[in-house]
C-alpha cells in the first residue's frame, strides 16, 4: 500500500515531462549540427567560385609583379563578394596583400618567388600562378550563409510550449482523476491505524465509480463487524460470562474471598482475596473443583454437599491452610443460588481471631486460677476462725495476716484486670502528685520480703542515702514496680538473688537484676505484649496472667519512661525501669 | 538493611531498622511481599525506626499497596513518624495506606 501523500501518477507524470524535454534538447542539438554542416559546405562551394572568377586577375598581376594591380583586385574581389578574409601569401609567409589594413608586410614583389611547400585548407586555399617566377597562395573566407532560420526557431519553440502545456493539462487530469484512488489509500491507512468509525472513511460520490465501489466496501465491513459484536455478546450471554464491568470491580474490593462455582462445585468465578486465600491465581482457580482446595475431610465432605443441588440451605465450614505461621484458619461460608445448581461461597480469614480467642481463654484459664487461689487461703483462713472461735491471739493474728495478703493480691489482680481494660479503652490516665521515693520503697520491701524469705530469695533494695520526692502517679508507680519485682522473686529459684538498685539524677532509674531462669532473645521483647507467656517449659508451670509486663511498660510510658530488659536465659534478667525527673508540685508551687 | 520480622499471634511484622532509600527500598519491597505472600496478606510493616524515605521508598510502598488492594486487603503502617506521614500524606499516598499508633494497634485490626 502506498504511503499517506504519495502518488504514483504525479511521479511517472514527472519522469515522462523529463524525457521529453530531454528528447526535444537531443532532437535540437541534432538538427543544429545538420544546419552547421550544411552551412560550412555552402561556404566552401562560394569560396571556391569567387576564387576561379578572381583568379585570372589575380595571377595576371602576380605574374607582372604588380603589387598595387594585386591588392586592388583583391580588394574589388573581397568587396563584391563580402569576404571577410582574402589574403594572399607567399612561400615564405609573407603577406602579399590582406583585407586587413596594415597586414601586408611586402613592400613589392620579388622577381623570383618563393616556392610554396604547404598549403592550408584546400577547401579554401587556392594556388596562383604567378609565371615563371613563381607561386602564391590565395586565401579567402566566405561568410557563412545565415544556417538559422526563423520560421524553425519559432516553430521549434511553439512545439516546445505546445508539449509542456500538453503535459500540464494532463497532469491535471490525471492528479484528478487519481483523487479517489488517493483517498482510498488514505482510507485504509486509517482502518490500519485502528480507525473505528468507518462512516467517516466513506468517499464523496462526486469521485464516481471508484467511490460507489468503495462505500459499497465500507458498509459490508460495518455490517460484519456489527454481526461480530452481537455474536460476541450473544456467545457471552449464553455462557453466563456476561457480567457488569461495576459489579466485578466491587467484589473486588472486598476483603473477603467471594467465589461462584457451578452445579458440580468447579469454580466459575473468584474474586483477588479468594485467590489468595485459595493460594491460587484467578485464571488458574477458573475450573477448577473447589474441593480440591480444601483440605479438613469433614469440610470437604460438608462443601461436597452443595454438589447436584443435595443441600439446599447454609453450609458454613472452618478450614486450615498451610502449616505454622504461614497457615490459616478459614472460614467458607457457602449457599446454594436458585434451582438450577451452583452456589456462592463466601471465604474469610479468621486466624487472628482464633489466635485471640486461644490467647482470651488462656487468660481467663490463668486469671481464674490467679484469683481461686487466694479466694481459696481466704475461705480457708475465714472458716478456721470461725470455727476455734477460742484460738489464741497469736493464731487468730496469723490467720488474720494471711487473709490481708490474700485479700491485696485478689486486689492487685483485679487492679491489673481493670488496668488493662482502662488500657484497651484507652481511658489509663495518671493521677499526678508528689511521691516519697523512700516511703514508697520502704512499702514496697515489706511487701516482698516475706515471699522472698518464703523462697529462700536474698531480696537487696540498694537505694542511695538520699531520695528526691517526685512528681508521679503513685499507685500506678507502684503497680509497675510490684509487677517487675514479683516477676523477678517469681521466676528466681529457691535460694536465688533479686537486688533493687535506684538511682536518681536527671533520671530515676530503678534496675532490678535476679538471677532467675533468665528469658530467650526471641521472647525478650514479646514479653511486653498483652496476654503473652514466654514459650519456656518452666514459665508455663507457674501461674501468671502475662499482663505484668504490658501494664508496667505502658504506665511507665505514660511517665515519660518505659521499661527495658537485658537477659541471659539461666543466668537471670536485669529489668530497667526509667522516667524523667519532674520538679515536685509542692515545691513547683 | 535490616529488616526485623516478629509474629503477633498470626500477624506477621515487619520493622526496616533505617530510612527506605535506593536499593534499600527494593530490599524492603522483596521482604513485605514475601511476607504478604506466606501470611496470606496479614501482615503490619512497623516503621518506627524508619526516620525517612525517598522516592524509592515510596514507590515501593505504593507497590505494596497496589498489591494487596487487587485482594481487598490494605497495607497497613504503624509507628510512621511525624516526616514519613507528611511525606505520605504531600504524596497523597496516605489514603493508599493504613496507618496505626502502634504494632498493638495494628494488630489488633484484623480482629
Amino acid at each position: 500500500m502506498l504511503p499517506r501523500r504519495v502518488s504514483l501518477i504525479s511521479g511517472v507524470l514527472v519522469m515522462n515531462t523529463a524525457i521529453v524535454a530531454l528528447a526535444m534538447v537531443a532532437l535540437w542539438l541534432v538538427v543544429d549540427r545538420v544546419r552547421t554542416e550544411e552551412a560550412e559546405r555552402a561556404s566552401d562551394r562560394a569560396a571556391a567560385a569567387i576564387a576561379e572568377v578572381v583568379r585570372p586577375d589575380l595571377e595576371r598581376a602576380l605574374a607582372d609583379r604588380d603589387l598595387p594591380a594585386l591588392r586592388l583586385a583583391l580588394a574589388k574581389a573581397a568587396h563584391a563578394a563580402s569576404l571577410t578574409e582574402c589574403r594572399i601569401v607567399l612561400g615564405d609567409n609573407s603577406v602579399v596583400a590582406d583585407l586587413e589594413t596594415g597586414a601586408a608586410n611586402l613592400k613589392a614583389l620579388p622577381a623570383e618567388l618563393p616556392a610554396v611547400s604547404t598549403v592550408g585548407d584546400a577547401k579554401r586555399t587556392f594556388i596562383l600562378e604567378g609565371g615563371v617566377g613563381g607561386r602564391a597562395i590565395l586565401t579567402l573566407e566566405v561568410p557563412a550563409a545565415s544556417a538559422r532560420s526563423e520560421w524553425l526557431e519559432v516553430g521549434f519553440g511553439g512545439v516546445c510550449l505546445a508539449a509542456v502545456a500538453l503535459l500540464g493539462f494532463v497532469s491535471v487530469r490525471a492528479q484528478k482523476r487519481s483523487m479517489p484512488v488517493t483517498q482510498v489509500s488514505s482510507a485504509l491507512s486509517s482502518i490500519q491505524q485502528g480507525e473505528k468509525e468507518l462512516a467517516a472513511l466513506e468517499l464523496a460520490e462526486s469521485f464516481g465509480d471508484v467511490a460507489t465501489a468503495w462505500n459499497g466496501l465500507l458498509k459490508e465491513l460495518a455490517s460484519h463487524r456489527a454481526k461480530e459484536r452481537f455474536d460476541s455478546v450473544l456467545t457471552r450471554r449464553t455462557q453466563g460470562g456476561e457480567r457488569d464491568e461495576v459489579v466485578p470491580r466491587m467484589v473486588d474490593a472486598l476483603w473477603h474471598g467471594v467465589i461462584a462455582v457451578d452445579d458440580e462445585l468447579n469454580i466459575r468465578y473468584c474474586n483477588g482475596a479468594a485467590a489468595v486465600f485459595l493460594c491460587g491465581t484467578r485464571d488458574g482457580l477458573l475450573g477448577t473443583p473447589i474441593l480440591d482446595r480444601i483440605e479438613d475431610p469433614q469440610a470437604k465432605e460438608k462443601l461436597g454437599k452443595l454438589a447436584g443441588a443435595r443441600s439446599r440451605g447454609k453450609i458454613v465450614i472452618e478450614t486450615r491452610t498451610g502449616e505454622g505461621d504461614n497457615g490459616a484458619v478459614l472460614r467458607i461460608s457457602a449457599r446454594p443460588v436458585g434451582s438450577g445448581g451452583g452456589a456462592v461461597l463466601l471465604i474469610e480469614d479468621v486466624t487472628q481471631q482464633r489466635v485471640a480467642d486461644k490467647s482470651r481463654n488462656a487468660f481467663v484459664e490463668q486469671a481464674t486460677h490467679e484469683l481461686r487461689t487466694p479466694l481459696t487461703n481466704v475461705r480457708l483462713y475465714v472458716e478456721a476462725l470461725v470455727e476455734k472461735p477460742d484460738a489464741d491471739v497469736s493464731t487468730r493474728s496469723q490467720h488474720l495476716n494471711i487473709i490481708n495478703q490474700e485479700v491485696r493480691r485478689l486486689e492487685r489482680i483485679v487492679g491489673d484486670m481493670l488496668s488493662v481494660s482502662e488500657i484497651e479503652a484507652g481511658s489509663l490516665k495518671l493521677a499526678i502528685h508528689d511521691v516519697r521515693l523512700p516511703a514508697l520503697f520502704a512499702d514496697i520491701e515489706a511487701e516482698f520480703s516475706a515471699p522472698a524469705r518464703a523462697k529462700n530469695i536474698a531480696l537487696r533494695f540498694d537505694l542511695p542515702p538520699k531520695l528526691p520526692t517526685i512528681v508521679a502517679d503513685r499507685d500506678k508507680l507502684i503497680l509497675a514496680l510490684t509487677n517487675v519485682i514479683g516477676n523477678a522473686i517469681k521466676y528466681t529459684p529457691e535460694g536465688g538473688n533479686v537486688k533493687v538498685s535506684v538511682k536518681a539524677d536527671d533520671s530515676l532509674i530503678i534496675d532490678v537484676a535476679d538471677s532467675g531462669i533468665g528469658i530467650a532473645a526471641d521472647d525478650a521483647e514479646r514479653i511486653f505484649d498483652r496476654f503473652y507467656r514466654a514459650r519456656d517449659p518452666r514459665v508455663e508451670k507457674i501461674v501468671g496472667t502475662g499482663l505484668g509486663l504490658a501494664l508496667a511498660r505502658e504506665v511507665m510510658r505514660l511517665h515519660g519512661g518505659d521499661v527495658t530488659v537485658q537477659s541471659v536465659p539461666d543466668r537471670g534478667s536485669t529489668f530497667s525501669i526509667r522516667m524523667p525527673l519532674k520538679a515536685p508540685l509542692s515545691r513547683a508551687a | 538493611m535490616e529488616i526485623r520480622e516478629q509474629q503477633h499471634g498470626a500477624i506477621k511484622a515487619l520493622s526496616p531498622q533505617g530510612p527506605i532509600c535506593q536499593a534499600d527500598a527494593a530490599e524492603f519491597h522483596k521482604a513485605v511481599s514475601a511476607a504478604i505472600a506466606s501470611s496470606m496478606g496479614r501482615c503490619v510493616v512497623d516503621l518506627t525506626a524508619t526516620p525517612f524515605l525517598d522516592s524509592q521508598g515510596l514507590e515501593s510502598i505504593l507497590t505494596l499497596s497496589e498489591t494487596l488492594s487487587d485482594s481487598g486487603q490494605f497495607l497497613k503502617l504503624c509507628g510512621v513518624c511525624e516526616t514519613v506521614r507528611e511525606i505520605l500524606e504531600l504524596t497523597d499516598l496516605a489514603s493508599s495506606v493504613e496507618q496505626y499508633e502502634d504494632i498493638t494497634s495494628a494488630v489488633r485490626s484484623f480482629l
